[in-house]
């Protein structure tokens, strides 16, 4: 596994439509999913934002969609990236666990990192605190240009 | 919908040697109903049965013995199950592929040459299909207490839409125990819902900063609760718990917790 992201980096939580309701995310959504076998993937699955060198935040969602299209990852109407500061993120998180933000490159997702490190018995936990760092908030699916 | 669908069952049907060896194919209802909801979010094979969708079918003779449990397999429209000839599943816990996909049947397809043992079970996920779906809603549209659960029939079916765009589903087992606990509880106020990531339904009654109590719908006897209720000093209490379904209201109530009105 990758060394630590830097605390004053960022990275996007893919949010789904279910996970929102009225404008509120609910902490569910940075859960670490339960895998076929019972146990729960190894980490939450994050994408850091600087990777992307882009000016802003914002600017990194297209290159972001277009790994996701290159996933095969369906993107709803309604979900959001939600963006979280790493250093928030980890001092939020360590109300229950000191967890790493580490880079998990993967060949189609190259800015593919986990938030991991944390026990199994402490999902709910970690999610909860995750969910309250949350600072910023995008439309993971483009919106279509006006012709 | 097919009364045989409806029908409680005790146990898998699977007659001893019946269907060892020579068979093609044999067709399996899946048991629907909410007799397995305290076996979480898994239905049973059943007895053989005419194609239908959510069938399992299965090639000539398979070995799967006491407490075989398929979980997680993926489907999409086509046979797919990451087993192959000659394993012996006697006793084994059979994960697979994450699921995927909504409107295609459950099939479960096992290669040639094995044999099943008496009293095997073979449980698979089941999902919040349109017709789980439209029976919640219709319910909650028949509730007397009518604006709230019309609220939630139509953040249901919203829900719905946005999980199937995204390929997910809504767990039967949790939308069934969430509808029955709107249905039992007239006094609480309409939560936001959510689906979490494992397809169960999560009720949230936020109340105001560091004062919320949220319920999610496991279907299983025991929910899921996470609350925070605040408390004298300006200190807040946090709870990350599991509880009956039946006496959660009164149990979090008198802990404090508000559910609205």
């Amino acid at each position: 596994l990758g060394d630590d992201l830097d605390p004053a980096h960022h990275i996007f939580r893919y949010v789904g439509g279910g996970s929102i309701e009225d404008g509120v995310i609910d902490s569910s959504a940075f859960r670490r999913k339960k895998m076929p076998d019972g146990t729960l993937e190894s980490g939450l699955s994050v994408n850091w934002v600087e990777w992307f060198n882009t000016a802003t935040p914002a600017e990194a969602l297209q290159p972001l969609r277009d790994v996701f299209v290159a996933k095969k990852r369906s993107i709803g109407a309604t979900a959001e990236c939600a963006m979280l500061n790493v250093g928030a993120a980890k001092e939020a998180a360590s109300r229950y666990a000191d967890v790493s933000v580490i880079l998990n490159a993967e060949p189609i997702d190259k800015s593919h990192s986990l938030v991991t490190g944390y026990a199994d018995a402490l999902n709910d936990q970690v999610a909860e605190q995750l969910q309250t760092a949350i600072s910023a908030r995008y439309p993971a699916r483009a919106a279509k240009s006006q012709s | 919908m097919d009364a045989a669908l409806k029908a409680p069952r005790s146990r898998l049907d699977l007659p001893p040697s019946s269907y060892i060896g020579s068979k093609n194919v044999r067709f399996f209802e899946v048991d629907a109903d909410e007799a397995w909801k305290n076996q979480a979010r898994y239905l049973r094979i059943v007895q053989a049965k005419e194609a239908h969708p959510n069938t399992l079918y299965f090639n000539a003779g398979q070995t799967s013995g006491p407490s075989v449990s398929v979980q997680g397999f993926s489907h999409n429209g086509s046979i797919t199950l990451p087993f192959s000839a000659g394993e012996n599943f006697g006793g084994a816990n059979i994960g697979g592929q994450s699921y995927s996909n909504n409107a295609a049947p459950i099939i479960l397809s096992f290669n040639g040459g094995q044999s099943f043992g008496a009293g095997a079970t073979i449980s698979v996920p089941s999902y919040g299909h349109s017709a789980h779906v439209f029976q919640a809603i219709q319910a909650l549209c028949l509730s007397p207490n009518r604006p709230r659960d019309r609220q939630i029939a139509d953040r249901i079916i919203n829900l719905h839409r946005d999980v199937l765009a995204e390929g997910e589903q809504i767990l039967a087992a949790s939308l069934s125990q969430m509808v029955k606990f709107f249905l039992d509880h007239p006094d609480v106020a309409r939560p936001k819902i959510f689906m979490t990531p494992d397809g169960t339904l999560r009720a949230r009654w936020i109340n105001g900063p560091s004062d919320f109590i949220a319920i999610e719908f496991t279907g299983l006897q025991l929910v899921k609760i996470v609350a925070e209720i605040p408390r004298a000093h300006g200190q807040t209490a946090t709870f990350f718990a599991t509880d009956l379904l039946e006496t959660a209201v009164s149990n979090w109530r008198a802990a404090g917790a508000s559910f609205g009105r």
